[in-house]
């Protein structure tokens, strides 16, 4: 496969004036508009970013946000710095979903499910400081988190890597809440 | 007749059907004339199929001949399958333990549905829900199990078969009305699962009568503090028990706060049948001084598959290898299936029970 | 196997709808509880703004448009936690109107020798067929499309084998398969949650048979 293409787009980019107002993005949308869930990278994977650089406006040029009209290329430049960055990544060779069914003072137990292979599942133990300080609020008894092992690249630095994450719901919603108790109310209903 | 032909009519059977510890377990029981009873239910984890209809289908029972459905606890971990099993038995009457406050365990279970929508894995009450759905749809009416409660009487050779549970007490009942508040603030938000406490007073222990042998099937039930509960509760106030039992299954894999020694002397016969089933989680049930405890009282004593060591879960070798190096503790609990099968003549008092354990089921002789 | 040439595996989740940027903001994830509290805090932000807004939380890219949100993540451990983001930022959004949704699984694989990599281009495009005014043609991108899901809802998938669009080393490819749904009767938010929650895992599990069967007819 050829390794350097360059787009067949209009690669000429119209510069933004900074202090002006920004007046409406839609015009701008209409390539991302034709009800393609393709990501939006999938649009920049062919441009030859080179010629971004050359028009491109710098994002921190855009905060606070005072130009005239943000065009198509400055989005695309947006999207195209989102590249993944050297420490961004991690590849996982074993995941699990957990339930927590035990805490003592330093390690809590947990029910594993596994999600590669869901057939019998596992206990393991854990270390209270393997929890991120953002999950404590969520630590407690049959609370539910993913757990994965594998391998990250950290600034191009491949290393083995344990990832704990608890499971984020919503609350329980007023529809919910309403539909439990209408099945609870004909459940009772039948039963008495 | 083997152990998978067609039974006898005046055979009674007990069929104990053990996971290991981590699947649940199960009771299928012939109470005669062809006419069955299951007791929970439990779940092969690799081939997803629900061992009693499996046991039935072994032994050429069709599901139409079940009868009676006992549910003695509603957490989905001791009646995985409970629901197919009720589904394709459409002869079959339904029990379980009900709450007083039945509006507010409704809700818990309730709540609990509502996780489907959101992470099915968090739901703990899918299998009773459903049952009861199915009851609604058949407008079929649960009986509800209780201390002294008779859920089956007819004869068999002119020999009455019945079966009664002696448990949950009232005190248990309002307990357990207070227990459920707290279920709901703790585990009712979408992103908690509610984790199931064994041993427990609210288990469902039952007494089955079959001419003039008795069995005493222990369920989960614990010592409790308060002796209106629990095993005291049976031995001091339960009426039902007018003989003693010659086949046991002992209480929650023969833990210790399971154990009453009163059961052995006033509720079970000399050397009775023993049967239990192992928890392979932890540091594993039955502990040895148990088992050697229990052979003080009867030398025939079975377990539905051995204690196995705890071990991590077979693995690629790279996975095993990262799991290691990152200092992980994992213990795999492990699917092993074992039944105690016991079949005994309704009509001939002199007669004892044969014993045939199957699949991985074991005589314990000494330890 | 492919998979032991795997590098990278990122996940992008993509709905289509009518929404209000702004509104999605890292500080609105935190206080509903749907990311951590320092996420929002140490949120890397390109742009806030009515039309757009653009920013990293550590793991995840969040990009919403008037048109469409986009999360994404390159951390495979984390793609469930993904599902629950995008599940838990809908939940919120009960009235807006939803088009469509896509589920896209970039995989970016390193292939171990130049004759290996050349040979793949080789057999999915053969180049004999374009030589001749062509001097030394190459594939540079290759896209194929099924317009009917096998799960019989509404959409249609489309695989593109190009290179990738992140500085990889030499000989490396990028396998994108766009998994795309079509709401065509008017679903409500609703609906639309329990589809993604009950299509998910399949449809990693989609695209990873589609590479494999591919990788096996390739024959190399």
């Amino acid at each position: 496969m050829s390794n350097s293409c360059t787009s067949t787009n209009d690669t000429e980019q119209s510069s933004v004036p900074i202090d002006a107002d920004i007046l409406s993005l839609d015009n701008d949308y209409s390539e991302f508009n034709n009800g393609n869930t393709g990501s939006i990278n999938d649009n920049v994977a062919n441009e030859n970013l080179d010629e971004l650089n050359e028009a491109a406006i710098s994002t921190e040029e855009l905060i606070p946000v005072k130009a005239q009209k943000i065009t198509e290329k400055v989005k695309n430049y947006i999207h195209s710095t989102q590249r993944i960055k050297d420490n961004d990544y991690f590849l996982s060779i074993q995941k699990w979903k957990g339930v927590i069914t035990s805490i003592s003072d330093e390690t809590f137990e947990a029910q594993l499910e596994d999600l590669i292979n869901s057939d019998t599942y596992e206990i393991g133990e854990f270390e209270l400081k393997e929890v991120s300080p953002g999950d404590l609020e969520l630590f407690k008894m049959g609370a539910a988190f993913y757990w994965s092992v594998g391998y990250a690249n950290n600034h191009n630095q491949r290393e083995k890597k344990s990832i704990i994450r608890f499971q984020r719901l919503p609350s329980w919603t007023e529809d919910e809440l309403d539909k439990a108790s209408d099945r609870r109310n004909d459940l009772f209903d039948f039963l008495s | 007749m083997n152990q998978f032909g067609l039974i006898d009519p005046n055979i009674a059977e007990i069929a104990l059907i053990g996971t290991g510890g981590g699947y649940g377990e199960s009771c299928v029981i012939h109470l005669g004339n062809n006419e069955w009873m299951i007791i929970d239910s439990c779940r092969d984890p690799i081939t997803k199929s629900i061992l009693p209809i499996e046991y039935l289908k072994e032994i050429n029972v069709p599901l139409e001949n079940v009868k009676l459905i006992l549910c003695t606890h509603w957490h989905d971990d001791h009646i995985r399958g409970l629901s197919k099993i009720l589904k394709e038995c459409t002869n079959a009457d339904f029990s379980f333990a009900k709450a007083n406050d039945l509006k507010k365990f409704l809700l818990l279970i309730s709540l609990d549905y509502e996780k489907i929508n959101r992470d099915s894995s968090l739901s703990s009450t899918l299998e009773f829900t459903d049952c009861l759905e199915i009851l609604k749809r058949r407008n079929s009416h649960p009986y509800f199990a209780s201390q002294d409660r008779m859920l089956w009487s007819k004869e068999v050779n002119a020999q009455k078969c019945e079966v009664f549970t002696l448990t949950p007490s009232d005190i248990t009942l309002q307990k357990f009305d207070e227990e459920i508040s707290t279920l709901i603030s703790e585990y009712g938000p979408p992103n908690r699962k509610i984790i199931a406490n064994t041993p427990n007073s609210k288990s469902v222990v039952s007494f089955i009568k079959f001419g003039h042998h008795r069995v005493l099937l222990g369920a989960d039930l614990e010592i409790s503090a308060d002796l209106n509960e629990g095993w005291d509760n049976i031995l001091i106030n339960c009426k039902s028990i007018d003989m003693k039992a010659s086949l046991f299954k002992i209480p929650h894999h023969g833990s210790e706060n399971s154990y009453h020694r009163e059961i052995w002397a006033k509720m079970l016969s000399q050397n009775p049948i023993a049967a239990l089933t192992p928890w392979n989680k932890k540091n594993g049930l039955p502990e040895l001084q148990m088992l050697q405890k229990f052979q003080t009282h009867t030398d025939k004593l079975y377990i539905t598959s051995p204690k196995v060591n705890l071990k991590p879960k077979k693995r690629h070798r790279s996975v095993e290898k990262l799991i290691k190096q990152l200092n992980q503790k994992l213990t795999e609990v492990k699917f092993v299936k074992g039944v105690i099968q016991c079949r005994i003549k309704i009509d001939d008092p002199n007669d004892e029970w044969k014993v045939s354990p199957l699949y991985s089921a074991m005589k314990i002789d000494s330890y | 196997m492919i998979k032991e040439y795997l590098q990278i595996y990122k996940l992008n989740i993509v709905v289509l709808g009518r929404f209000n940027p702004a509104i999605i903001q890292p500080f609105w994830l935190a206080n509903k509880k749907l990311i951590r509290e320092q996420e929002a805090q140490s949120a890397d932000i390109q742009i806030i703004h009515n039309d757009i807004v653009s920013y990293k939380i550590g793991w995840a890219e969040i990009n919403v448009t008037k048109d469409r949100i986009q999360i994404g993540t390159a951390q495979e451990g984390l793609f469930d936690s993904l599902k629950d983001l995008i599940l838990g930022i809908l939940s919120f959004l009960k009235e807006t109107p939803v088009m469509a949704f896509g589920i896209n699984h970039l995989r970016y694989y390193t292939i171990p020798d130049e004759n290996r990599y050349y040979q793949i281009g080789n057999r999915l495009a053969p180049l004999s067929l374009w030589k001749g005014e062509l001097v030394d043609p190459r594939m540079n991108r290759l896209e194929i499309i099924q317009a009917k899901r096998i799960d019989n809802k509404a959409g249609s998938y489309r695989v593109t084998i190009s290179r990738p669009d992140i500085p990889m080393p030499n000989y490396s490819i990028l396998v994108n398969i766009n998994d795309h749904f079509e709401l065509i009767n008017n679903e409500t938010i609703t609906e639309v949650i329990d589809v993604i929650e009950k299509g998910f895992n399949n449809s990693i599990s989609t695209s990873e048979e589609i590479i494999n069967t591919l990788w096996n007819n390739l024959n190399l």
